[in-house]
C-alpha cells in the first residue's frame, strides 16, 4: 500500500480531500470489523459502555477484540490488559519509525497525531512523509478524523444489530474467525509459523485453566519458539 | 477491576505506545532485538486469541473447525479481513447445514 500511494507524491493538492479520498478504501475495509466488535460487544458479559468505548479509546481493533473475547472467557484483568498491550505493541515500533516524520511538526501534533496511529495510518503517512509538514499535518488529521468516525460508527452500528440478529446465526464465531485472519499474514515466514504453532498448541492443552493464564502461557511459549527458530535460521 | 478500568487502562497504554518515541523516547532506534521479539509476539497473541475464541463457546464443532479452515485458506490468499468473514460464515452455516 505504501508503494502505491508513493505514486502521489505531491503536495498540492487540497490536503483534506487527498485525506479523505486516500483513506476512503480503508473506512470500506474496516467497517466491517467494526460491526462485528459491536455484535461481539452486545453478546459478551462487558458492559455496553465500556465496550463501546474501547473504540474510540483504544482505537485499535485487534486489540479491542482481544480485550471482549478474554473478558467473556473469564480472564483476569491482569491477563486482559497483558494480551491487549502485546497485540498493540508493534505500535511503538510504528512510532519509532515515525520520529523522522513528526520532528517537524509542533509539540501539540506530535502528542495529538499518534492517538490513531494504526497500520492503515501507519502506511498512510508514509507514503506522505516528503511532504511539507503543514500540508502533512492537515492531510493526516482530516484521514484519521474521517477513519475514527467510520470506525466508532460501524462499533455502534453492531452494537444497535447485536440483539436483533438471531442467536443460531452463531455470530460469536466471527471472533475466533477475525483472530485468525489476522493470525495468517502475520505468519510468513518459518520463526512465526512456529510461533503462531506452538502459541494454538500451548493455550489449547491448557485452555482450561483460569483468568486467562492458558492464552498467555501460548503466547509466551510462542514467542519463545519463534525466537528460538529466529536465532537457529540466522545460524 | 471493573470493565471500564480495564478499557481505560488499555487505552492509555495504547496511546502511551503511540507517542512513546514519537513525543517521548524522540530519535533513537528501535532495538534490533525488540523488532525480533515482536515479528514472533504478534503472530503467537494472534493464533492463541483464535484458540483461546474458538473453545471458549464450549464444544467445538466439525463446522467451526471447517469455518476457521476456511478463514485461513482465504486470508493466505486474498489477505482481505471481510472476505475471511463471509467465506468463514458461509463454510458454518452450510456445513450445519447439511451436517
Amino acid at each position: 500500500m505504501i508503494a502505491l500511494l508513493r505514486t502521489r507524491r505531491g503536495s498540492t493538492a487540497d490536503p483534506v480531500r487527498a485525506g479523505v479520498r486516500e483513506v476512503a478504501p480503508i473506512i470500506v475495509g474496516v467497517v466491517p470489523f467494526g460491526v462485528t466488535i459491536g455484535v461481539a460487544i452486545v453478546e459478551s458479559p462487558i458492559g455496553n459502555f465500556a465496550g463501546w468505548l474501547g473504540g474510540p479509546l483504544i482505537a485499535a481493533g485487534s486489540a479491542h477484540l482481544a480485550a471482549i473475547t478474554l473478558d467473556g472467557a473469564g480472564a483476569s484483568a491482569l491477563a486482559v490488559v497483558l494480551t491487549a498491550t502485546i497485540v498493540n505493541a508493534r505500535l511503538a515500533a510504528y512510532s519509532a519509525a515515525l520520529v523522522p516524520v513528526f520532528g517537524a511538526q509542533p509539540l501539540w501534533f506530535r502528542w495529538l497525531g499518534p492517538s490513531m496511529l494504526v497500520d492503515q495510518t501507519f502506511a498512510l503517512i508514509m507514503a506522505r512523509q516528503d511532504a511539507e509538514p503543514g500540508w502533512l499535518r492537515t492531510y493526516y488529521l482530516s484521514a484519521v478524523a474521517a477513519l475514527w468516525t467510520a470506525w466508532v460508527g460501524a462499533i455502534s452500528l453492531g452494537m444497535a444489530a447485536g440483539p436483533v440478529i438471531p442467536g443460531s446465526w452463531d455470530l460469536w464465531l466471527a471472533m475466533p474467525l477475525m483472530f485468525c485472519g489476522m493470525a495468517v499474514p502475520a505468519a510468513q515466514d518459518r520463526p512465526s509459523i512456529a510461533a503462531a504453532a506452538a502459541a494454538a498448541i500451548v493455550s489449547l492443552q491448557l485452555s482450561d485453566l483460569p483468568a486467562g493464564l492458558g492464552l498467555v502461557a501460548g503466547i509466551g511459549a510462542g514467542a519463545v519458539a519463534g525466537a528460538i527458530w529466529s536465532r537457529a535460521d540466522r545460524g | 477491576m471493573g470493565d471500564l478500568a480495564v478499557i481505560l487502562t488499555i487505552g492509555v497504554i495504547s496511546y502511551g505506545l503511540r507517542v512513546s518515541f514519537i513525543a517521548v523516547i524522540g530519535d533513537r532506534s528501535f532495538p534490533a532485538g525488540a523488532s525480533r521479539l515482536l515479528d514472533a509476539l504478534k503472530p503467537a497473541a494472534l493464533a492463541a486469541l483464535t484458540v483461546t475464541a474458538l473453545v471458549r463457546h464450549g464444544d467445538v464443532m466439525p463446522s467451526h473447525l471447517l469455518a476457521t479452515g476456511v478463514a485461513g485458506v482465504v486470508a493466505y490468499r486474498r489477505g482481505s479481513l471481510s472476505m475471511v468473514l463471509i467465506c468463514g460464515m458461509l463454510a458454518h452455516w452450510t456445513a450445519n447445514a447439511l451436517l
